[in-house]
């Protein structure tokens, strides 16, 4: 397992938590150059197991919320980070014995790293979705009873705001409302708790698997098989489970509407190949939350919906969805905490408006297979 | 506009071109409508079905071709590949073949359909990877840690070689798993892999299993003799397992078959050529076997050409997490059972104990907890009584916190010697496991002989009865 992050495990870890983001999560290089440089001058960060930490620790998530797209142009410095984490400290008179995350995708993947390097602490090789979602409530700590305030956001100028409340939801809500006042994007430390409490509520190794999936996809060298076959082997040798290929097709039509501060919309695929004659419509909102193939869905939140480029293997994030770009979809089995009844209630579909209830990926496929009684032609056959 | 003429022209001659392609085609190929009425068939199939293209023209798809969904998939336009299905030629000699369609579309509406049909493998192979198939690949071996993931990588480079292998590591640690895992990596894994447990046959019957006798050669002897396990792994993989309790004629015997690759059936004359490999596994400690005389040293070192150690899971603790999700998964969908959530005290508790039975072990105590556990949280109290501190049926007064020492105190609240003598070895028990060699590890800790502990265990479970 992953100990040691060094400088050049950066971009790996970058890379990796893409796939991870199921279309979300964003993307920054700056982030990426600001934490090589913090390891640079302050050393390699420790990525620790949940059990090597004493119970007595206290355990501190931090994160970015808000626009990467402003945050790439009101460039931070990294310190807003470890001054959330001094102020949570402060205000419940304690001593952070390390950094968690609180999504794996996209920035919030480098967030406690960077984190981590600045304040000279370790990271913990876990996190709180096992993917990204749209709202900060929408996390296995959440869902588990782990109180999201103290809340403390910080913006480029220093500006910082406490959030105090009861209601992790109502929390959320107001750290929404303010991250647009701040100007964008706003640095934020939660979920203070203790080790015995993230042990029970986090999901492990996610890190780990984040950083050698971007090590497995760099070898790939942009060959779209050889990613997919890299995703299927170390995603199925982890708490996710085996992915499935969806479809391969070209995106003929997008409508895409920004609502509440979110990119909400569908795009639609024509299969290519041995799925021609398909029509698939994929549903987003901020991240891909639902696929289906004409009225039969096949992957649905929280699962993993990962859009793929055709030709290169990158990962499409919703914002970067764009007519006729060829492209393959995946779908990825979420970890079993994220599919617990309680998650379930924060993250299912409905938490989106679709009429279904929550489905495996892996038992829709069952069903469709059973229902065919033969092997459909998968891609990379 | 081009003329009608032109165009008629231009018709035929791509006709033409598609007929010429599909000649070439060194497989049967058949083409047909929407509904399933065949319009082609290229020489191939004629030769081999023994119908002219006359005869195959315009009959229905499924009048020619047995099994499988191909008149729904060509109506639907669905491409898949692999069904199996047989055809019967005109001299009724039945074809086994993997057909794989590709649907025709024209203006976007299903036109009609490719169908070529490959020769399935060999039926005789199949039949004998029927019999002695792999269930496992490396991707079966779970576990990130930097030793398994080693393992993985040493054992898939030595798999396509043709050197002996010999596997050690605890019971339950997955030996036979990498056994398979590297036969079907191997160059043999079209070939039998063919397991025999050297402890869970009597010794009487051993020699028999395993270099196959000739008829007559004792009372009971099968009509015709029988093939041992080194004849029916021919072309692929014999997984010797538990090699250390293999008896030392035997081992003589082996090591000579190992040397000259022939093997003599009981009861025969002819020598017969082998074509294995042979991968052996154990969990006993050969070494100290062979300076007891228990294990000849010089089939060791014919065995011990490549050896692979397969760590116990106490040393890998860092895919405990993953392996226990993985069993839950498994068990929730085998059970329809949603899946648990594992208390902070639990999972501590899993992480210390020590898994003298690895991942046989866990295994169990996840399926434990699955039938169990009512609820969606384990607590320690769901744990199999092995994972908890103290069994209470046997310890109850050890449930209780320690007296603290006062003039207050009653005197029998202190324990006697035999008291704190069963304490001590019920721990040491807890630490080391129940099994033969954590006994031997126990009795080493508390300082007595392993005859003294097992008098001692004896007499604490008599006096048990009694009390009950």
């Amino acid at each position: 397992m992953k100990q040691t992050i060094i400088e050049q495990d950066v971009s790996q870890f970058a890379c990796g938590a893409k796939y991870l983001g199921a279309g979300g999560g964003g993307s920054s290089n700056i982030l990426e150059l600001l934490t090589k440089r913090a390891i640079r001058e302050h050393g390699p960060v420790q990525l620790q197991h949940p059990f090597d930490v004493k119970e007595t620790e206290w355990i501190i998530p931090v994160g970015i919320m808000g626009s990467t797209t402003i945050m790439n142009e009101k460039i931070p410095t990294g310190w807003e980070l470890v001054e959330v984490l001094r102020a949570v400290e402060k205000e419940k008179e304690i001593r952070a014995g390390a950094v968690a995350g609180i999504e794996i995708a996209g920035i919030n993947v480098l967030t406690p790293i960077l984190t981590a390097a600045l304040a000279r602490l370790p990271v913990i090789d876990c996190d709180g979705m096992g993917r990204a979602f749209t709202g900060i409530h929408m996390t296995t700590y959440h869902a588990f009873d782990i109180s999201l305030a103290p809340l403390v956001m910080t913006d480029e100028k220093r500006k910082s705001i406490l959030i105090q409340s009861d209601n992790n939801e109502e929390a959320e809500c107001i750290a929404r409302n303010t991250v647009m006042n701040m100007g964008g994007w706003a640095a934020f430390a939660c979920y203070a708790m203790k080790t015995k409490h993230m042990r029970e509520t986090s999901i492990y190794h996610t890190f780990s698997l984040a950083w050698r999936l971007g090590r497995g996809v760099k070898k790939a060298h942009e060959d779209i098989h050889q990613v997919v076959r890299v995703l299927m082997e170390e995603l199925s040798n982890s708490v996710y489970g085996t992915p499935r290929l969806v479809t391969k097709g070209k995106i003929v039509e997008i409508y895409c509407d920004m609502k509440e501060g979110q990119l909400s919309g569908s795009l639609f695929l024509e299969g290519r190949g041995e799925y021609t004659a398909e029509q698939w419509e994929i549903l987003f909102c901020n991240e891909y939350v639902l696929c289906k193939q004409e009225e039969n869905v096949r992957v649905m939140s929280p699962d993993l919906i990962c859009v793929l480029d055709a030709d290169t293997g990158h990962p499409v994030q919703v914002e970067e969805l764009e007519k006729n770009r060829n492209v393959w979809v995946l779908g990825i089995p979420s970890p079993p905490l994220v599919r617990t009844s309680k998650m379930l209630e924060v993250v299912g579909p409905e938490t989106y408006g679709s009429p279904f209830s929550f489905l495996p990926v892996e038992s829709l496929y069952e069903q469709m297979d059973a229902k065919r009684g033969v092997g459909h032609a998968t891609a990379w056959d | 506009m081009q003329p009608p003429e032109k165009l008629d022209a231009e018709k035929k001659r791509l006709l033409q071109e598609v007929q010429v392609l599909l000649s070439m085609v060194p497989v049967p190929v058949v083409v047909t409508d929407a509904l399933g009425n065949i319009l082609h068939a290229n020489a191939v199939a004629e030769n081999v079905w023994k119908r002219s293209q006359i005869a195959l023209t315009n009959k229905h798809i499924r009048e020619i071709v047995e099994g499988g969904e191909i008149e729904a998939l060509i109506k639907q336009g669905k491409p898949a590949h692999k069904i199996p299905v047989r055809i019967k030629d005109a001299a009724n000699f039945l074809h086994m073949y993997e057909c794989r369609i590709r649907p025709l579309f024209v203006y976007r509406k299903v036109a009609g359909a490719v169908l070529q049909f490959t020769a399935a493998p060999y039926a005789e192979h199949k039949e004998e990877r029927r019999k002695h198939p792999v269930r496992y690949t490396f991707s079966d071996i779970r576990g990130n840690s930097d030793i398994i993931v080693s393992l993985k990588k040493q054992s898939a480079h030595i798999a396509p070689t043709d050197s002996t292998i010999l596997i050690r590591g605890e019971s339950g640690t997955g030996k036979e798993v990498f056994a398979q895992a590297i036969h079907a990596t191997s160059m043999r894994k079209d070939g039998p892999f063919v397991a025999l447990n050297c402890a869970a046959i009597p010794e009487a019957l051993l020699e028999s299993e395993l270099f196959g006798y000739e008829e007559g050669s004792f009372t009971g002897a099968k009509k015709g003799g029988k093939e041992g396990r080194f004849e029916l792994a021919r072309g692929g993989t014999l997984f010797l397992d538990e090699i250390g309790d293999m008896p030392l004629f035997l081992q003589a015997k082996l090591l000579r078959v190992l040397q000259e690759r022939r093997i003599e059936r009981i009861g025969g004359t002819d020598t017969i050529p082998i074509d294995v490999r042979v991968i052996a596994a154990t969990h006993k400690n050969l070494e100290a076997m062979i300076v007891d005389g228990r294990f000849r040293e010089d089939l060791y070192f014919r065995l011990n050409v490549i050896p692979l150690y397969v760590p116990p899971l106490r040393n890998r603790k860092e895919d405990l997490y993953d392996l226990i999700h993985y069993f839950m998964k498994r068990c929730s969908k085998r059970l329809g059972k949603e899946q648990k959530r594992l208390s902070s005290q639990a999972l501590k508790r899993l992480y210390d104990y020590h898994w003298p039975g690895n991942i046989r072990e866990v295994e169990n105590v996840v399926e434990y907890i699955m039938n169990l556990e009512i609820g969606e949280l384990v607590t320690v109290t769901s744990l199999p009584a092995s994972l908890r501190e103290i069994d209470e049926k046997i310890m109850p007064k050890l449930t209780k916190e320690p007296p603290v020492e006062t003039v207050h105190d009653n005197p029998r609240e202190i324990l006697t010697i035999d008291e704190k003598e069963t304490e001590l070895i019920l721990k040491a028990l807890q630490r080391f496991g129940r099994s033969t060699e954590g006994k031997k590890k126990a009795a080493a800790s508390l300082g007595i002989s392993i005859a003294t502990l097992y008098r001692r265990l004896q007499k604490i479970r008599y006096e048990k009865k009694l009390s009950k």
